[in-house]
């Protein structure tokens, strides 16, 4: 028999913002265990929040053994890497320095509203077993998610300002705010044609279509728009596709799955240069369809590891946004919401909010439009690629040119 | 008991809760779990800000509030704040889920009702991948507050979802059946409605045809036309965004023209389904509110900090999506009021239009969105050829005046997994329907 700990700690100041004032503060604590443990090809798990008894859990894992939930699969052993990334601030601190922002935005910007939360995140996964492996990932960062709205404005809200990671500033946050702002007040009309469109790289909504077909299941048992393609090509050369937990790319997320898994720099090209690699897979999905093992396994601290979607990238260019851009004026898309795929990768969506933008700078709103396309020329002909240069010098925030039609 | 500080109001949520979940994939069971835990949010206002507290060790629940009470900046008039005058005070046990507990049926009960209903889709030439998911949860939770209320009420939900994925040749499409109910035995006998949901399904997969992108007249099903009115107007009725916002207050006066004279949309913590909770998360009782009555805008949803701030009264719609999370304005179960026509008087003037019958999600921002799943054209006013459909959008008020047909039944669903999503809270159960509702005018992408 052997055995594994799984846990989950949360550790969290968050402070709501309500019209650009410090509304409540929240503190968590939340710890989560969960024991595996795996006897002749079965699994058995038992889990608690907050305090709890090791032995006793032990002993109910082993209970549930007799529900002969299949197991087959090599654990991950002699394994022991620790990574422990901290963004140093006190939480004095960190509210202090809120209430600040909040006051500087206000006066800067009192023709709007900004709402939703900041928060100091220590977000720490552990995963341990008897055939000495030792993970351990701890990370601690600043989270902000504003909303905002303009007092004019008759919408919930009209966009947002984000950021998350090790390296806030007050001074480049602010700088970001007022670039949006100013934007969002600048209205400037489009045309009906052909704009290089910007999506964030790692935007679930242009790639909801990878998530969804690049699943190991759906892709094995051949109800995939991928399935047996691996090995053609069914994309530009400029597209490669990762699953991903680097944080070069803008992802944090502990190093390994929930089966203990890892990749060569956090990284699992699923698709490169436009020819399809690999769906993403758990042990499980792998050993089923003969595909690799990609490390996307997911769950509950207290559930029996299985086939998760760990976050997709698109790989970047050589080139700035800018070079990309070649020139011409983008719309970088802030909010997309509501759109989607049909089964066979036709793609429709509104566009809430977007701003020209010139690869370096955001020069106007652009009004309400939608875009209509398919998967296979969004990532085909009319790919341009990714810029090596973050949209906003704050954090890692990478953009994605796909040349598409506007329709007012 | 709790000693609660001077010059604070204090509130405490304890939760206990009982869940089970079973996932069976393509044949194999891949998870069996039942989870018994408890834990607490402790609420201290000061009159200026708020402080929370979330924790699982239920026993130092009096640390935390002398915690909390350290940080803020008492004020003795505390108990003359319009927030704190508004809370209700409750002391009476509401434990209504007592003998019909979903923890009183064993797990390996709940497998074999589950267990009989694979074949239907295992079976079948056109499914190459399956999913079967069983969850139930019970929640009881113990409200006490510094102005009086100690009281215990309960809330369970039990669904069944079973999801599919289809394929003939190049053909591919992905649908699922999906249940929610209070009680375990309204779970049996759903064989004949998993048969047809997946009939439905292959003559969609085998026939669906593409759509020429435009402006078409829709005819929401109970399902979609409860995400449309969830979407559209509810989330939009959470007063949360108006608050010290004196241009939406001037653009969502109560009395305002904002829809077609047929249409009145409901939100009700009191109907049964997921959206069922007897008390919100404040210990406000539920109540039936109507957002739009006749077309007028008629109300909105409430929390203490809301209904304070508006002058408004308290509506029950204070929830959060467990301890971890303090209390927002939340919707419960909203829905359509039905009409007078027939489903098929409904349709018969529709030249070429769209039913849209099963739902993939919808959105709701100032444009909202609905991606259709089961869709089909409507031609001389009968339902003709299944439809391919990426996204329906429009803006709201304008979609809310082309209302032009009820159908005269009411049907409230709820949904397995999933839920309402706002910011950081999700997903949060719901219920939501309505009748068959027709929009003489929506874009279709």
């Amino acid at each position: 028999m052997n055995k594994e700990k799984f846990q989950v700690h949360t550790k969290e100041i968050a402070i709501n913002v309500v019209q650009t004032e410090i509304d409540s503060i929240r503190r968590k604590d939340i710890l989560k265990t969960g024991i595996r443990v795996y006897k002749d090809g079965k699994i058995g798990v038992s889990g608690r929040p907050g305090n709890y008894d090791e032995e006793e859990l032990t002993k109910e894992a082993m209970e549930n053994l007799k529900l002969n939930i299949s197991y087959e699969y090599p654990l991950t052993e002699n394994v022991n890497r620790e990574e422990v990334r901290i963004m140093e601030i006190e939480e004095n601190e960190f509210v202090r320095n809120t209430e600040t922002l909040l006051k500087e935005i206000k006066e800067k910007h009192n023709d709007f509203m900004f709402s939703n939360k900041v928060i100091l995140r220590d977000s720490i996964r552990l995963l341990e077993n008897d055939l000495n492996t030792g993970l351990y990932a701890e990370n601690k960062y600043i989270s902000v998610e504003l909303a905002f709205k303009h007092r004019d404005s008759v919408n919930i809200m009209d966009g947002f300002v984000g950021y998350e990671g090790f390296d806030y500033s007050h001074e480049k946050f602010l700088d970001m705010v007022d670039e949006i702002c100013d934007a969002y007040n600048n209205v400037i009309d489009i045309e009906e044609k052909e704009y290089p469109i910007i999506f964030m790289a790692d935007d679930f909504l242009v790639l909801k279509k990878f998530y969804i077909d690049l699943n190991g299941l759906s892709f094995g048992s051949g109800s995939s728009i991928f399935s047996n393609k691996i090995g053609e090509k069914i994309f530009s050369d400029k597209f490669s596709l990762y699953q991903s937990r680097n944080y070069d790319d803008g992802i944090i997320k502990a190093f390994f799955d929930a089966e203990g898994s890892m990749n060569e720099e956090d990284r699992y090209k699923l698709i490169e240069n436009g020819v399809l690699k690999s769906p993403y897979t758990d042990k499980k999905t792998a050993k089923m369809f003969n595909l690799p093992l990609t490390g996307s396994a997911g769950g509950e601290y207290d559930s029996v590891p299985s086939l998760g979607a760990s976050p997709l990238v698109i790989g970047k260019s050589v080139n700035t946004l800018k070079e990309l851009l070649n020139g011409e004026t983008g719309i970088l898309v802030f909010i997309a919401s509501g759109g989607d795929f049909t089964p066979d990768g036709k793609f429709g969506t509104p566009v809430q909010l977007g701003f020209l933008y010139d690869g370096e700078h955001l020069i106007g709103r652009a009004p309400e439009f939608k875009l209509n396309s398919d998967i296979y020329n969004m990532f085909g002909k009319d790919f341009v690629g990714v810029g090596k240069d973050s949209i906003i010098p704050l954090g890692k925030v990478y953009g994605t040119i796909i040349n598409m039609k506007v329709k007012l | 008991m709790f000693r609660f500080p001077d010059g604070v109001y204090v509130d405490i949520r304890i939760e206990k809760v009982f869940e089970t979940k079973i996932q069976n994939t393509l044949g194999t069971l891949e998870e069996l779990k039942e989870r018994k835990y408890e834990g607490a949010l402790i609420r201290l206002f000061d009159g200026k800000r708020w402080y929370y507290s979330s924790i699982t060790d239920v026993n130092s629940i009096q640390d935390e509030i002398n915690r909390l009470y350290n940080i803020s900046e008492p004020n003795k008039d505390i108990y003359n704040h319009a927030i704190v005058k508004k809370f209700e005070v409750h002391t009476e046990s509401y434990l209504n889920f007592i003998d019909n507990s979903i923890d009183l049926i064993s797990k390996e009960e709940k497998l074999n009702l589950v267990n009989g209903y694979y074949p239907i889709v295992s079976n079948n030439e056109y499914v190459k991948l399956w999913r079967a998911n069983y969850i139930d949860q019970k929640i009881e939770k113990r409200f006490i507050s510094s102005k009086g209320s100690d009281f215990t009420f309960d809330y369970q939900r039990v669904g069944f979802r079973i999801f599919f994925e289809l394929v003939n040749g190049e053909k591919k499409f992905s649908e699922r059946f999906d249940f929610a109910s209070n009680y375990y035995n309204e779970l049996k006998g759903l064989e004949g409605k998993i048969e047809e949901k997946l009939k439905k399904s292959i003559d969609f997969l085998n026939n669906a045809e593409d759509i020429e992108p435009g402006e078409y007249t829709v005819v929401l099903s109970p399902e979609a036309a409860g995400v449309f009115a969830h979407e559209s107007f509810g989330h939009k009725s959470e007063s949360d965004f108006m608050i010290g916002d004196e241009k939406m207050k001037q653009e969502w006066k109560i009395g305002k023209k904002v829809g077609s004279s047929i249409l009145s949309i409901v939100d009700d913590g009191n109907k049964l389904g997921a959206g069922y909770v007897p008390f919100d998360d404040e210990g406000t009782k539920a109540k039936e509110t109507y957002l739009i009555k006749e077309g007028i805008l008629a109300g909105r949803l409430h929390s203490s900090v809301t209904a304070a701030s508006l002058d408004e009264e308290l509506t029950g719609n204070a929830r959060a999506l467990n301890f971890e999370f303090e209390p927002i304005v939340r919707m419960t179960t909203t829905y359509i009021k039905p009409g007078s026509l027939s489903f098929e008087e409904l349709i018969s003037d529709i030249e070429n239009g769209l039913l849209i019958e099963t739902i993939k999600h919808g959105s709701g921002m100032s444009t909202f969105t609905i991606a259709p799943s089961l869709a089909y054209r409507i031609k001389n006013g009968k339902i003709d050829k299944p439809v391919k459909i990426s996204v329906l959008s429009g803006t709201v008020f304008e979609t809310l005046n082309e209302i032009s047909g009820l159908s005269n039944e009411l049907t409230l669903l709820s949904f397995t997994l999933g839920g309402c999503g706002k910011f950081e809270q999700y997903p949060l159960p719901v219920g939501f329907g309505g009748p068959y509702v027709k929009i003489n005018k929506m874009n279709v992408q």
